[in-house]
């Protein structure tokens, strides 16, 4: 099973003077079970692409399935397929609406008919997935959290639903950096010991190396590359026009190089950098006593 | 040298807290003290980060600087005026150039240019000089263009770039930005921040700029940390990155060199103290 794109193309707005094409002929699969991060330059489509995968943007031209489905024919299995599919927007605010934090999250789960005990046990691990403790949050209103609370509580109230296909957009944005690594981590959690397939937007090439097993590069509404993220960023000037940089690590393992020391390989994160940088370390010891 | 002291010493406040403590909700049931006996200063000119985790106090710290917010207790003074002064705020705000957090808190008009020109607009500025501001503005940001665009209907990363130029085109004193970046890929991000450090550096324009980004805190004359409504640590980003463990335990981080050094030094390697830029490892490493 998977989700499918056919020659997807959109257009915002037409015929107004504001019309756009965001989406350009796009075909993709996007395979169960696997992580894949979609990344671009601001502008590229990557939201756009992503709200066609719940049916929240119809397609002006082109097929989107899922679990082989054509979620935008109006039937009852549409419907369903398209609810398999849980979707975290950009900006958290725009889809948190209920009085408190607790009636949010158990939105969802209310809706999918869920019996009240299930859906209790659903929002406290929920909450407890995003760090936000349930005696301290549970009861406040959303609108009077800080920027980093409410996207916790965005993903929280997509988590509790238990998709099968989880969609996020820039998931770590504005979370601060425990918050970040701990979210990043989690999401990988939810991908190894549950199976459910996981699709992301990100700037971070790191996060991406170390997450997905596919990125998709999109670059003025079109598909430019799709691949294992180890094959996409072999190619700098496909990491340029995705308006992403190297990573920090990478660019000092090449500083280093350059400056005469003996390492071997290239590393994306610190963990990987610093043994490369001791490894040197050691066989330059040994040379010397020798 | 006496040249450059003398102008240290008359380098005035531009921003002073003194015992500032903030509560929403005051006097109810929900009451909730975001800022507790907050004491800060923040030169003319001086480019200031400020760090924190999730719930800090950063944005709210951030709205009084434009005396959006009231003080509970104590004060807030911007440019020597008090931002409790009812008259006074017009004046305030006039000197500070804001971007908030969520850049659709800011969208005032239908078209990108009408909504850069607003703050310009709302200062008095003279209609000719309005002009050229705005388009100096979206050419700092790339969005030239958009200009007839609507600004509803931008992506995120392109909605947080018009916030920016909104900022910018009312040629404040004071820019004050709250995750100004928090959208944008990072080469977005670096051109932003350069736009930023030139105006600071040029135009000797104060900035005060919010982030979870360590390696953009790191271009800051100081560094503010936040907790639990608190300011708990300040210093230069030096002084604050080399103390990687209490960062960490406050659930923050460092930029990515010094957590290199921190790292090596950890598992015993012969680093120095304070390293904080890739030439700095690269010395230290390949004497
Ligand atoms: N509602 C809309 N109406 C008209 N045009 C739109 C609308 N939403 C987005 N656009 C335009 O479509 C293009 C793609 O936008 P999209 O939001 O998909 O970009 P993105 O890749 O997610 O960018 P970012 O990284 O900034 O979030 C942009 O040029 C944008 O201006
Ligand atoms: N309108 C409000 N009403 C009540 N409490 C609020 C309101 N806005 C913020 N708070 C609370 O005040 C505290 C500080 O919030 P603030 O927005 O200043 O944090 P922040 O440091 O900017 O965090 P972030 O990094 O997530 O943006 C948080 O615990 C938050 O829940
Ligand atoms: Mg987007
Ligand atoms: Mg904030």
């Amino acid at each position: 099973m998977s989700i499918n794109l056919e020659n997807v193309s959109y257009v915002y707005m037409p015929g107004t003077p504001f019309e756009r094409q965001a989406l350009k002929n796009v075909s993709l699969e996007i395979p169960e079970g696997r992580i894949t991060a979609i990344a671009g330059h601001t502008g590229s489509g990557k939201s756009t692409l992503i709200q066609q995968l719940n049916g929240l943007l119809k397609p002006s031209d082109g097929v989107v399935e899922v679990d082989g489905i054509n979620i935008n024919e109006d039937t009852v299995t549409a419907r369903m397929a398209k609810r398999l599919v849980g979707m975290v927007f950009q900006y958290a605010e725009h889809q948190l609406f209920e009085e408190t934090v607790e009636k949010d999250i158990a939105f969802g789960p209310r809706n999918m008919g869920l019996s009240e005990e299930e859906i209790q046990a659903r929002v406290r691990e929920a909450m407890n997935f995003v760090n936000l403790d349930y005696d301290t949050y549970a009861k406040r209103s959303p609108f009077q959290l800080s920027g980093g609370q409410m996207r916790r509580a965005a993903i929280a109230g997509i988590i509790a639903m238990k998709p099968k296909y989880l969609v996020l957009d820039e998931p770590v944005a504005g979370l601060d950096p425990r918050g970040r690594e701990d979210l990043l981590r989690k999401i990988k959690a939810l991908h190894d010991k549950q199976g459910i397939t996981i699709i992301f937007i990100s700037h971070n090439m790191e996060d991406i190396a170390r997450l997905a097993d596919k990125v998709i590069i999109m670059k003025q509404g079109e598909l430019l590359l799709e691949g294992a993220p180890e094959e996409v960023f072999e190619e700098s000037e496909v990491i340029l026009s995705a308006g992403l940089m190297a990573p920090k690590m990478s660019l000092i393992i090449e500083s280093l190089k350059t400056a005469g020391m003996d390492i071997e390989g290239s590393a994306y994160t610190i963990q990987k950098g610093v043994s490369l940088i001791q490894d040197a370390l050691r066989r330059k010891e040994k040379c010397l006593q020798k | 040298m006496l040249r450059h002291l003398l102008i240290e010493v008359e380098r005035l406040d531009f921003i002073r807290c003194e015992n500032l403590t903030h509560i929403y909700n005051q006097g109810m049931e929900n009451e909730y003290k975001a800022l507790d006996n907050v004491s800060l200063s923040i030169k003319e000119g001086e480019f200031v980060t400020i760090l924190g985790t999730n719930g800090s106090g950063k944005s709210t710290l951030a709205k009084h600087f434009n005396a959006l917010l009231q003080p509970a207790s104590g004060k807030c003074f911007v440019g020597g005026r008090d931002t409790s002064d009812e008259k006074l705020l017009w004046d305030i705000r006039q000197q500070i150039g804001m971007v908030f957090q969520n850049p659709d808190n800011q969208i005032i008009a239908a078209i990108v240019e009408d909504d850069v020109a607003f703050g310009p607009e709302n200062i008095g500025m003279k209609p000719s000089l309005i002009k050229e501001h705005v388009a100096s503005a979206l050419a700092a940001v790339d969005m030239e263009d958009y200009r007839s665009f609507a600004p509803h209907l931008l992506s995120g990363g392109q909605k947080q770039r018009i916030a920016i130029a909104g900022a910018i085109a009312m040629n404040p004193q004071c820019l004050v930005l709250d995750e100004p970046t928090a959208m944008l890929d990072p080469q977005g991000r670096l051109e932003v921040m350069s736009t930023v450090k030139q105006l600071n550096h040029d135009h000797s324009i104060t900035i005060i700029n919010i982030t979870h980004f360590m390696d953009e805190a790191a271009l800051a004359d100081r560094v503010i940390v936040m907790d639990k409504g608190k300011v708990v640590k300040e210093g230069t980003p030096r002084e604050i990155f080399s103390d990687a463990i209490s960062m960490k335990r406050m659930g923050l981080d460092v930029p990515v060199v010094a957590e290199v050094a921190f790292r090596l030094k950890d598992r015993g390697e012969n680093i120095p103290e304070g390293i904080m830029t890739t030439e700095e490892l690269v010395n230290a490493l390949c004497q």
